[in-house]
C-alpha cells in the first residue's frame, strides 16, 4: 500500500501529472465508450473509490476533509458530471444525425419549450433540495473561521479563495503582473469574445461533438486542464511555502525545494555563448523579445498558411482568425512556460526588471 | 437508430415529481426544525437548567434545616396569642364593622372631592390665561367679564379644598381608630413573621426556582427572546482590550453563562463541581467588595480564553494534564483550538494573568507562584540574554561574579572543570550547564566543546588582572563556625553538600549567594580573607556586603569555610585539546567575515595562544557569558537571546517543536519543556544542523516547580494592553515602590528582614527566635527618612538592638540607592519624607507621661542606655530598642499610634497592647481605673496638680489618645 501511495505521490508531481493529464485528456475525449451510461458510472466509481480509499490516509484526509475544501470535492464531481452529460448527449446526437433521425432536443419538443410545470416545478424542487443541503451543511460543518488576521503573521500556505486557486497556481510560472492581471483579463475578454470569433451556427440549440470537435476540444482543454486541474492542484497539492506535496505526503512546513531557475537571457548569453550578460536590457533580452514577437506576430501568420488552421482562416476571415489565434496562443503560453520551467528551469523568457516587464 | 417518437406533452412523469417534491418538502421541514433545535439546544442552557435544579435542591435542604431550627413552642405561643386577639376582636365586631363602613364611605367622598377640586383648578388656570389675554387686548368689557369668572372659580376652589381636607382628616382618624383596635393582633403577627423570616425567605427563593408553566413558555424555542430564565450572562469590560491586531476591542466576558456561581459564595464544598463552583478566592477576585470585582475585571483579563465563547471547547479551556484532557474530551467534547491565539491559561499558571496590570509594581501581592518565578528569573539571569521589557528586569546588576580579577581567585584547571559542569561542583548553583548537552554528543562535537571551554579560559585569563593575596592569619575553625552561623552569613548563604535548590522553593533568599561547600578546593585563604574583610576591593560592583568583620573574625570564618573540600577539583590541569578541531572552529568564525583564502592566511598569522584567545572571545560572544559576568572586552555587547517581552502572545506556530511529538503543542508546554530540557528541540538533528546552528540555551537544572514558576511569568509577558486606570502599577507612588522592591530583591534584604510579609529566610538557620532580624512592616511610618538615610549608609553608626548577633551589613550603597530604599518605605507606608520640628509640650503632658511611663513599666524592656544589651530579669527575646534613640530615629507622630495598638503596625511584635480596642474603633485606657489603686496614690497626687478635678484627670487617663501622646512627650522631652 505504501508503495502504491508513494507511486501516486511521484506520479502527481506537476511534471508527470500534467503530462499524464494531457495524454489522458486527449484519450478520454477520443474514447467514445466512456461517454455512455456505463462509462459514466465507471468514472464515477473510479473517482469515488479513489477519494474514499484515499481518505484512509491521514495526510490525504487532513487536506481533503478540511471544511474549506468541501466545495472543491463537489466541483470535481459536478465538472465530471456536466462534462459527461455534454459528451454523452453530443455523441448520441451525432449518431442520430448520422442516421438522419432528430436530435434529443428535437425529439423532446418542437417549436415549444415546456415551462409550467416542467421547468418551474423542477426548479422549485431543486431549490428545496439545495436549501436542505445548505442547512444540513451549515449545521454539520461549522464555518472554518480562523484567528483574527494579523499583519505580522501570514498563514502558511496562504491560499486564495478556492475559485482563484488556478490563478494562484499560474503565479508559480509567471510574473504576478502576467498571472494576476494580463492573463485573467484576457480570460474574461476571451470568453466574452467567443461568440464573435466563433460564428459557426452548428450546434446551436443541441448537443453535438462531431460538428464542433476542434472548438469543444479547445474549450475543454482550457477549462478542464488549465483551470479545473490547476484549482485541484492548488487546493490539494500545494502545501506550506506553496511547495508541491503528493496527495499522501505530510505537509512538512520545513520542506525545502531548490531554487535554481534562470532566465532565457542567462541560458543564451552565459550557457550557450559563454559571454557575460549585456548591461543594457535591450541587447540582454533581445532573444526573448524576438521569440515573443515571433510567437505572437509571425506564428499566427504562419498558422494561416498551415493546412490544419487554413480552413479556420478561410471560414473566419483575417480579423477573427488573428484575434482567435492571439487568444489561443496566449492560452498555450501557460503549458509552454510550464514545460520550459520543468525542462530548462526557465524563469522568464523576457526579464526586464528595469521596468517590471517579465514574461 | 432512434425511430421518430410521438412528441410528449410533458418531460417528466409528474406522479414521480410530486413524490420527489413531497419528500424533499418533508426533508426541508425536518431540517428546518433541526436548524431551530440546533440553534436552541446550546450546552450552556442545559448547564444553567441543571444548576437551577441543584440550587433549588440545596435551598430546599437549607429551608428544611431552617425549619428544624424553629422553636415550635415559641410559634405555638404566638399563634395562641393571635387566636386570643382575634377572639377579642370578634367581640367588638359590630363596632369595627361600623368603623370600616365609615372608612369606605369617607374614602369615596374623598375621591369625589379630590376630582371636583382638580377640575375647578384646571378651569381656573384656563380662565387665568384668558384673563391675561383680555388684559393685553385692553377690551374693558371683556376684562371685567373674565375677572368675575376668575374670582368665582377661585372662591369655588377654596371651598372645595376645605371640603377635601376635612374628608382627609376624617379618614385619618378612622384609620387610627381601626389601627388601635387591631394593634394587638398585628404585633403578634409581626412577631410570628420575624420568627419565621429565615425559613420564609428560603421558601420564597425555592418558589422562585420552581418550574411553573411560565418557565416552560418563556424558555421554549422561539419564545425565549422575550424574558428567558436561561440566558447568556455577559459583562462588557471597557478598557480591557482584546488585541485583534488591527484594533483593540473591549472584552465581553460570557464565562458566567456556564460558571453561574463563580461570583457567589457558598458553592465551594465538594458537592459542587465545575462549572458550578464559587471562585476559590472571592476575597481577592470577582466579589463586589474585592479588589477585582467581576463587573470591572471580568474573567478573561486574567485567565485568557475567548471572551465571547459560550461553548466549552471554543472558550479555549486548557487541561493541566493528559488525564484531565481525556476526561474533558469525553465529558465536554474538548478539542484543541488551533485558531485561538490566547487560550485559557491552565489552572497551574493562572497567576501569569497578574502581570498585565501588576508588572510595574515588581511584586504582585498574593501571587506566590509568579513571584517565585520572577525571583528565579532574577537569579538565573534570564533577562541578560532575553530582553524582558518589564520594570522588574530592567537595569538589574549582572547576576554572576565579575571575571576581571578571576586569575587571582581560582586556577585555570578549576575554571575548566567548573564551566564544563558547574553543578558537579556545587549542586545548588544558578550557573547553568552550557556544554555536553544532549544535542552535542557526537565525538566531533565533544572535541569542539573541549576546545571552546579551554579557549574561553585562555581568553579570560589573558584579560584578567591577578593581584596577590598574602595568606590569611591562622583562624579558629570552631569560632569561625559560630560566627558563620550567627553573624548573618546565613541570610544569603547555605553550606550544605546535600542541599537541592528545589528544597528552598519558593523562598530562595538563602540561595542568594553561593552554597559555601567545597570552598577549600576552590579558594586560597588569602583571597577569601581579603574578600570577607572587604568584598569591594575585589569587585567594586559586588552585592556582597561587608559585615565589618575584625581581622580575627575574618580569619576564623576563612578557616571554617576552607574546611569543606572536594579533592577531585584541586590541582586540576587544563586538558590537552585537539588543535585541528580548535583551528577548524577558528576558521569557521574567521570565514564569517573573510574569504576562505584570507581566513586561512589570518589563521596562519596567529600563534597558538592567539588562536586560543580568538576562539575564546568568539565563544564568549556565542554563549553570552558576559551577560552574567563582567568580562573585559564585552562591556557593550547586545543580548543574544530571543526577546521575551511578548513571548506570551507569540503565535503557537512560531514555536519550534522539532521532531518532538509527545509534548502537547501549547505555549505553556513548550516553554516549560524548554526550561527543563533547553536543547530538546534539537533531538535527532545533531547531524543535520551545523555545530553553530544547534540550540545553545544552557541547562539550569530546574525542577518541575521551578520550571512552572518561570513559565507562569513568561506566559504573562503578553502584548495585551490595559488602560492605565485599570492598572495597579499606575497608582501614585508605584514607581517608587517598584524601584525599592527591585533593589530589595537585588540585595536580598528579605534574607534577613520580613518585608511586606515575605522574607526572614534566615529563620531556618537561626535557632533562637530572639536573634531574628527585625520585621520591617511599617518601617516608613516608624522611622525618620533622614535617619534611615544615614543608617543605610553606615549601619555601624547606631546599635539599636545590641542583643542581636546578626549584624546589619554595610552594603556600600550609593546615595541614589539609599534614596530608593528610603522612598520605598515612605511611599509604601504613605508618609512624608520631610518632617516639621515638634514643639515642646506643656508640663502636664510631661508629668503625666513620666508617671504613666513608670506605671506601664516601659523601662522593663526598653533599656535605658543605648548600648545596654541586657536588662536584669528580661530575656533577650523580650528586649526592645533603647528609647534614647527615639528622637533621632522615630517619627514624632508615629509613637502615640504605635503605643496605642502595636499589633496593627507589626503583627507578632513583642510590644504589649496596653490599650484595648473597643467595638467602635476607639481604645480603652486601663489607667483611669489603675490610678484609683492605693499603690498609685502618690502618682495621682502628683498629676492632680495639673487637673482641676478628679473627673478631669480620669477623663484624661481614660483617653488612650491623650495618654499615648503624653507618653511620647515624656520619651521625647524627658528622656532625651
Amino acid at each position: 500500500m505504501d508503495a502504491l501511495k508513494s507511486f501516486i505521490n511521484t506520479l502527481s508531481y506537476p511534471w508527470f501529472s500534467f503530462t499524464l493529464s494531457l495524454v489522458l485528456f486527449v484519450a478520454v475525449v477520443k474514447l467514445k465508450k466512456l461517454w455512455t451510461h456505463a462509462g459514466g458510472w465507471l468514472m464515477l466509481a473510479l473517482i469515488t473509490v479513489f477519494f474514499c480509499g484515499s481518505m484512509l490516509d491521514e495526510n490525504f484526509r487532513s487536506v481533503v476533509a478540511k471544511p474549506d475544501n468541501v466545495p472543491i470535492v463537489m466541483m470535481v464531481y459536478l465538472t465530471g458530471y456536466f462534462w459527461w452529460l455534454a459528451m454523452y448527449k453530443g455523441i448520441k446526437n451525432d449518431q442520430a444525425i448520422e442516421a438522419g433521425a432528430p436530435t434529443f432536443e428535437k425529439s423532446e419538443s418542437e417549436d415549444k419549450v415546456f415551462t409550467w410545470p416542467d421547468l418551474v416545478f423542477s426548479e422549485l424542487i431543486c431549490m428545496v433540495v439545495l436549501t436542505v443541503g445548505m442547512v444540513v451543511w451549515s449545521i454539520v460543518l461549522k464555518a472554518p473561521l480562523e484567528e483574527p488576521a494579523n499583519l505580522s503573521v501570514a498563514p502558511n500556505p496562504s491560499k486564495a479563495p478556492w475559485y482563484f486557486l488556478g490563478l494562484q497556481e499560474m503565479l508559480v510560472y509567471f510574473d504576478p503582473w502576467m498571472a494576476g492581471v494580463v492573463l485573467p483579463g484576457l480570460i474574461i475578454v476571451g470568453l466574452m469574445a467567443i461568440p464573435y470569433i466563433d460564428t459557426n451556427p452548428k450546434g446551436n440549440g443541441y448537443y453535438t461533438f462531431k460538428e464542433r470537435k476542434s472548438e469543444i476540444f479547445l474549450f475543454l482543454f482550457g477549462y478542464i486542464v488549465l483551470w479545473v486541474q490547476l484549482i485541484v492542484i492548488g487546493t490539494f497539492l500545494r502545501g506550506p511555502n506553496w511547495n508541491f506535496f503528493g496527495p499522501y505526503e505530510f505537509w512538512d512546513i520545513n520542506k525545502i525545494e531548490p531554487l535554481v531557475n534562470i532566465d532565457l537571457s542567462e541560458i543564451i548569453w552565459i550557457k550557450l555563448l559563454g559571454v557575460g550578460l549585456p548591461s543594457h536590457w535591450l541587447p540582454r533580452e533581445i532573444f526573448g523579445i524576438i521569440l515573443m514577437i515571433g510567437y505572437f506576430v509571425v506564428l499566427p501568420v504562419a498558422m494561416s498558411k498551415m493546412k490544419y488552421f487554413k480552413r479556420f482562416y478561410d471560414e473566419m476571415g483575417g480579423p477573427r482568425f488573428y484575434t482567435g489565434a492571439t487568444l489561443f496562443l496566449t492560452m498555450m503560453l501557460l503549458p509552454i512556460k510550464m514545460y520550459a520551467r520543468w525542462v530548462f528551469n526557465l524563469k522568464y523568457i523576457v526579464h526586464i526588471q528595469e521596468f517590471f516587464f517579465n514574461i | 437508430m432512434a425511430a421518430p417518437k410521438k412528441i410528449p406533452d410533458r418531460h417528466y412523469n409528474f406522479r414521480g415529481m410530486n413524490a420527489v417534491f413531497a419528500w424533499s418538502s418533508i426533508a426541508l421541514l425536518v431540517t428546518t426544525l433541526w436548524m431551530v433545535w440546533d440553534d436552541y439546544a446550546k450546552p450552556w442552557k442545559r448547564l444553567q437548567a441543571e444548576f437551577r435544579e441543584l440550587e433549588r435542591e440545596q435551598l430546599v435542604t437549607e429551608a428544611e434545616a431552617e425549619r428544624a431550627k424553629l422553636n415550635e413552642n415559641d410559634i405555638a405561643r404566638i399563634e395562641e396569642d393571635i387566636a386570643g386577639e382575634e377572639a377579642a376582636l370578634a367581640n367588638k365586631r359590630n363596632e369595627l364593622d361600623e368603623l370600616e363602613d365609615a372608612l369606605v364611605a369617607t374614602g369615596k367622598n374623598l375621591y369625589a372631592a379630590d376630582a371636583r377640586s382638580r377640575t375647578t383648578k384646571s378651569l381656573l388656570d384656563t380662565e387665568r390665561f384668558q384673563f391675561d389675554v383680555a388684559l393685553q387686548s385692553g377690551d374693558e368689557g371683556r376684562i371685567a367679564e373674565v375677572r368675575a369668572e376668575v374670582e368665582r372659580l377661585a372662591a369655588t376652589h377654596l371651598e372645595q379644598r376645605k371640603e377635601l381636607e376635612s374628608f382627609a382628616d376624617q379618614k385619618k382618624s378612622l384609620e387610627a381608630d381601626i389601627e388601635s383596635k387591631r394593634s394587638g393582633l398585628e404585633s403578634s403577627e409581626k412577631r410570628l413573621a420575624a420568627l419565621r423570616s429565615g425559613y420564609d425567605n428560603l421558601q420564597h427563593r425555592v418558589a422562585s426556582l420552581d418550574k411553573k408553566i411560565d418557565y416552560y413558555v418563556l424558555n421554549a424555542p422561539f419564545m425565549d427572546f422575550v424574558l428567558p430564565d436561561l440566558k447568556i450572562e455577559q459583562v462588557i469590560l471597557s478598557g480591557l482590550y482584546n488585541d485583534i491586531n488591527f484594533t483593540d476591542v473591549d472584552r465581553v466576558d460570557r464565562c458566567m453563562t456556564c460558571h453561574v456561581a463563580s461570583t457567589r459564595a457558598g458553592f465551594d464544598d465538594e458537592t459542587w463541581e465545575q462549572p458550578f463552583r464559587s471562585h476559590p478566592r472571592l476575597d481577592l477576585f470577582l466579589s463586589a467588595s474585592s479588589p477585582h470585582p467581576y463587573t470591572t475585571f471580568g474573567c478573561t483579563t486574567c485567565h485568557g480564553g475567548l471572551d465571547r465563547a459560550t461553548d466549552f471547547a471554543r472558550a479555549g479551556h486548557s487541561p493541566t494534564s493528559k488525564e484531565q484532557e481525556q476526561e474533558w474530551r469525553e465529558k465536554w467534547g474538548w478539542k484543541p483550538q488551533k485558531y485561538l491565539e490566547m487560550p485559557i491559561v491552565p489552572a497551574n499558571y493562572s497567576e501569569s494573568g497578574c502581570i498585565g496590570c501588576h508588572a510595574g509594581n515588581v511584586w504582585t501581592p498574593e501571587s506566590e507562584h509568579q513571584d517565585a518565578g520572577r525571583q528565579l528569573i532574577n537569579k538565573m539571569g534570564c533577562y541578560v540574554c532575553h530582553k524582558i521589557d518589564y520594570p522588574a528586569f530592567e537595569d538589574l546588576p549582572r547576576p554572576g561574579p565579575a571575571l576581571h580579577k578571576v586569575a587571582s581567585k581560582v586556577s585555570q584547571g578549576f575554571a575548566y572543570k567548573w564551566i564544563s559542569a558547574p553543578r558537579e561542583f556545587r549542586p545548588t548553583t544558578w550557573m547553568p550547564h552550557f556544554f555536553f548537552q544532549p544535542n552535542t554528543t557526537s565525538p566531533e562535537n565533544l572535541e569542539r566543546q573541549k576546545a571552546e571551554i579551554r579557549s574561553m579560559v585562555a581568553y579570560i585569563w589573558s584579560q584578567s588582572e591577578s593581584p596577590e593575596y598574602p595568606p590569611a592569619p591562622a583562624g579558629d575553625v570552631a569560632r569561625g563556625q559560630e560566627l558563620y552561623e550567627t553573624v548573618g552569613c546565613t541570610g544569603c548563604h547555605i553550606r550544605d553538600a546535600d542541599a537541592k535548590r528545589d528544597d528552598f522553593f519558593p523562598q530562595i533568599n538563602r540561595l542568594h549567594g553561593p552554597n559555601l561547600i567545597r570552598a577549600g578546593s576552590k579558594l586560597s585563604s588569602g583571597w577569601l580573607f581579603a574578600w570577607l574583610k572587604d568584598p569591594k576591593q575585589y569587585n567594586p560592583a559586588t552585592r556582597m556586603p561587608s559585615l565589618r568583620l575584625t581581622d580575627r573574625e575574618a580569619a576564623d570564618i576563612t578557616a571554617y569555610l576552607l574546611t569543606s573540600r572536594a579533592p577531585e577539583f584541586e590541582d586540576a590541569e587544563l586538558p590537552a585539546v585537539d588543535h585541528e578541531t580548535r583551528d577548524a572552529l577558528v576558521l569557521e568564525y574567521l570565514q564569517n567575515n573573510l574569504t576562505i583564502e584570507r581566513s586561512h592566511a589570518e589563521l596562519d598569522k596567529m600563534d597558538d595562544g592567539a588562536r586560543d584567545r580568538y576562539l575564546g572571545e568568539e565563544t564568549i560572544q556565542k554563549y553570552g557569558c558576559w551577560g552574567c559576568h563582567e568580562v573585559a572586552g564585552f562591556e557593550k555587547a547586545k543580548p543574544i537571546g530571543v526577546e521575551l517581552t511578548e513571548e506570551g502572545s507569540k503565535p503557537i506556530h512560531q514555536f519550534d517543536f522539532g521532531h518532538i511529538h509527545d509534548v502537547p503543542h501549547t505555549r505553556h508546554d513548550w516553554i516549560k519543556t524548554k526550561m527543563l530540557e533547553p536543547r530538546i528541540w534539537d533531538e535527532g538533528k545533531e547531524e543535520v544542523k551545523s555545530y553553530s546552528e544547534l540550540y545553545r540555551m544552557p541547562n539550569f537544572g530546574m525542577s518541575e516547580r521551578e520550571a512552572e514558576a518561570v513559565t507562569a511569568n513568561v506566559l504573562g509577558f503578553t502584548k495585551d494592553y490595559v488602560v492605565s486606570s485599570r492598572r495597579a502599577d499606575q497608582a501614585p507612588g508605584a514607581a517608587a515602590l517598584a524601584a525599592g522592591r527591585k533593589l530589595i530583591t537585588s540585595y536580598n534584604c528579605q534574607g534577613c528582614h520580613l518585608i511586606e510579609d515575605e522574607g526572614q529566610a534566615i529563620k531556618t538557620a537561626l535557632e533562637d527566635v530572639a536573634q531574628l532580624p527585625p520585621n520591617l512592616a511599617s518601617e516608613g511610618a516608624r522611622v525618620q527618612a533622614d535617619w534611615l538615610f544615614g543608617y543605610l549608609h553606615d549601619p555601624s553608626s547606631v546599635t539599636m538592638r545590641p542583643w542581636l548577633n546578626a549584624r546589619m551589613p554595610t552594603f556600600g550603597f550609593e546615595d541614589e540607592q539609599v534614596n530608593t530604599v528610603v522612598s520605598y518605605f515612605t511611599h509604601r507606608d504613605q508618609r512624608e519624607s520631610f518632617l516639621s520640628t515638634p514643639s515642646r509640650p506643656d508640663g502636664r503632658n510631661l508629668t503625666v507621661g513620666r508617671v504613666t511611663f513608670n506605671m506601664l513599666q516601659c523601662a522593663k524592656c526598653h533599656p535605658a542606655g543605648p548600648s545596654a544589651s541586657t536588662v536584669a530579669g528580661v530575656s533577650a527575646a523580650e528586649l526592645a530598642p533603647s528609647l534614647l534613640l527615639a528622637t533621632d530615629r522615630l517619627r514624632h507622630d508615629w509613637v502615640p499610634e504605635w503605643v496605642t495598638d502595636p499589633q496593627s503596625w507589626v503583627r507578632g511584635t513583642n510590644m504589649p497592647a496596653n490599650f484595648q480596642k473597643m467595638k467602635d474603633g476607639t481604645y480603652q485606657s486601663p489607667l483611669a481605673q489603675a490610678i484609683e489603686a492605693p499603690m498609685f496614690s502618690a502618682q495621682k497626687r502628683e498629676m492632680m496638680r495639673y487637673f482641676e478635678s478628679e473627673e478631669e484627670l480620669n477623663a484624661f487617663l481614660a483617653d488612650a489618645g491623650q495618654v499615648t501622646v503624653a507618653l511620647r512627650d515624656h520619651i521625647w522631652w524627658n528622656l532625651n
